[in-house]
């Protein structure tokens, strides 16, 4: 089962967002992807959780946050999490927080869109790409 | 190694031996009574002789102490009784300079550690702590030359107070948490490290501590001091008797590394099982610094232990390696936390646990980028193994960025041995015991790898017997 979440910070706000994952029973398959993207003086928090409880073999689990943070007024809190209480299991995650990548601005500025162009463009491909 | 893989039961198994589980019969010439009290503090200062300022910041530090509540956070604390435990003991044993004046008792405990091959052999300095008191100290003529200082703690007080009251508690206040504050009121031994500017010291300094009586705490107080340009590596490694009081090591570990200056503190902690480790170790990293933690926690009943760099100048790096096995009854809460305060700073954190026999590892850390700290790179690397169904691993990091001009990159797995490759080897004549231990060794060998040769051999001689079954 794996799922998609896109998250737009864009008010100057806190926002809190927490994710469980939860491996009740065994065998089951969870993906989750959370794509982020923080502007406009926004604060976010997300709390990420994988639990496998020591019933749930043969789990398979996979978590994955990334967070684009696209103005200096903003800031992000990542926290993601793992219990696990099996060993019979393939848990794992990952978490990454960046701004925008300037060598890829320059590449389309080069090509001839101005910056507001270039990172909108850069921000819908970040968030399709789940 | 196979990140996912078919199930297969685990062969380790704890052993039930503990190789250094003797206990010594020594003589003490005096135990405090049991429990924290104002006038347990000051005996301890008039022991030593200290001036008037150190006794302040230990009775500002009690009184802190008794103010704070225990932290619910992280392993079980619930069980320690602050009142049944000994807080100071000085063994009937002046120091002295030359091995072979040491008590032959206390030396015997050593000798099955391992110092006086190792002092003879590589090292510039050893020291001895025996409970609550540095009794031997040796330093080698050539750093002497060089104006490298390395005492016990109390002896750097002693000879060096101005330059002691300069760093005291600036990085660990006492109020800084609850443990914090006990080893401010209660701290004995350690050690006192200041290397001078554009010094090199090129061999290990290392010091031993050992836990030898019931209901007795580990209080050791460690500052390092590296000026501008300087360069040295300090490793401790620690051992206890097998007694079933609850034993309680808390100690406070704080280092200074100035502009381009590189320090490692590198760490084997193999307490026995009823040892609470409850540590507090933080470096101060000024421009174009470098620290490296490298902390191997084997041992102890619970550790909860986060070696942590406040990056406080630009270009300061910092790093952490940290190894954790928990067997049976064990809880290490290990992790890190790296603090970027200025800007082009980096860290790294690697940490790599094992779990088997029903034990539980959990990594707990922290990277933060303050809003000044531009052009940050952090990156975390969390691994796992759990080697059967009793056994428990945890993540919890926190990854704060406050600016929009870093990255940071955080990635943990858990899994267990596969089973190809265990068939592999032992398609090739090893059994599946040999097997698993040369696996779990090779997932743990990029942090051996950064540790002295005569550790590295002691840890991998470690990691085995933990997970020896009754086979040899």
């Amino acid at each position: 089962m794996t799922s998609t979440k896109i998250i737009r910070a864009d008010r100057p706000k806190i926002y809190y967002k927490d994710f469980t994952l939860l491996h009740s029973i065994p065998g089951a398959t969870k993906r989750l992807n959370i794509r982020a993207i923080v502007q406009n003086g926004a604060d976010l928090h997300i709390t990420g959780s994988i639990h496998i409880l020591p019933q749930a073999r043969n789990s398979d689990s996979f978590l994955d946050i990334r967070v684009l943070i696209l103005d200096e007024k903003s800031r992000a809190d990542i926290r993601p999490q793992l219990e696990i209480q099996t060993s019979d299991v393939k848990a794992s995650h990952a978490a990454t927080i960046s701004p925008v990548d300037p060598e890829q601005i320059f590449y389309l500025q080069a090509r001839g869109l101005n910056y507001a162009q270039a990172q909108k463009l850069i921000v819908a491909g970040f968030l399709s790409h789940a | 190694m196979s990140r996912f893989a078919p199930i297969s039961s685990s062969t380790l198994t704890p052993s039930p031996d503990y190789p250094l589980g003797h206990s010594d019969q020594v003589d003490y010439e005096f135990r405090s009574t049991a429990g924290l009290t104002e006038h347990t503090v000051r005996q301890i200062s008039t022991f030593k002789n200290e001036p008037p300022w150190m006794l302040n910041i230990r009775l500002s530090a009690l009184a802190e102490f008794n103010h704070m509540p225990t932290p619910k956070w992280g392993g079980d604390l619930s069980r320690i009784d602050f009142a049944k435990i000994h807080y100071y003991l000085k063994p009937s044993q002046q120091s002295v300079g030359d091995w072979d004046k040491v008590d032959s008792r206390i030396k015997k405990t050593f000798d099955k550690i391992g110092v006086p091959q190792a002092e003879r052999e590589m090292l510039a300095g050893v020291k001895a702590q025996f409970d609550s008191e540095v009794i031997y100290s040796s330093l080698k003529s050539f750093l002497a030359k060089k104006g490298v200082i390395f005492l016990g703690m109390d002896e750097g007080l002693r000879q060096y107070p101005d330059l002691v009251r300069q760093y005291f508690g600036k990085l660990v206040p006492s109020a800084d948490n609850k443990l914090a504050a006990l080893n401010t009121a209660v701290w004995s031994g350690g050690s006192f490290v200041y290397i001078p500017p554009n010094t090199q010291v090129d061999l290990p300094l290392q010091a031993y501590f050992r836990i030898n009586s019931p209901a007795a705490g580990q209080f050791e107080r460690t500052l390092i001091i590296a000026e501008e340009g300087s360069r040295v590596h300090y490793v401790e490694g620690c051992s206890a008797p097998a007694y079933s009081d609850g034993s309680l090591h808390a100690a406070v570990v704080e280092i200074f590394v100035k502009k381009g200056a590189t320090v490692q503190y590198t760490t084997v902690q193999n307490w026995y099982k009823n040892v609470y480790n409850l540590v507090t170790k933080r470096a101060r990293v000024e421009e174009e610094g470098h620290m490296r933690w490298v902390d191997g926690n084997l041992g102890s009943r619970l550790t909860m232990k986060y070696p942590s760099c406040f990056l406080t100048g630009r270009k300061a790096t910092g790093e952490t390696l940290s190894l954790a096995l928990a067997g049976s009854h064990q809880h290490q809460d290990t992790g890190a936390k790296m603090y970027h305060l200025a800007p082009e700073t980096s860290s790294q954190i690697l940490a790599k646990s094992v779990s088997f026999a029903g034990g539980r590892t959990s990594y707990r850390g922290m990277v933060q980028i303050n809003p000044a700290a531009a052009g940050c790179r952090s990156k975390v690397v969390c691994d796992a193994l759990i080697l059967d169904p009793r056994s428990r691993s945890d993540t919890y990091p926190t990854n704060k960025v406050l600016n929009s001009t870093s990255t940071v990159e955080h990635e943990a797995i858990v899994s267990r041995v596969g089973e190809d490759q265990l068939f592999y080897l032992m398609s090739r004549g090893l059994t599946e015991h040999q097997s698993e231990t040369l696996i779990v060794n090779g997932f743990l060998s990029p942090i051996i790898k950064q540790i002295p040769l005569e550790y590295a051999v002691e840890m991998n001689r470690l990691v085995d017997l933990e997970m020896e079954g009754s086979v040899g």
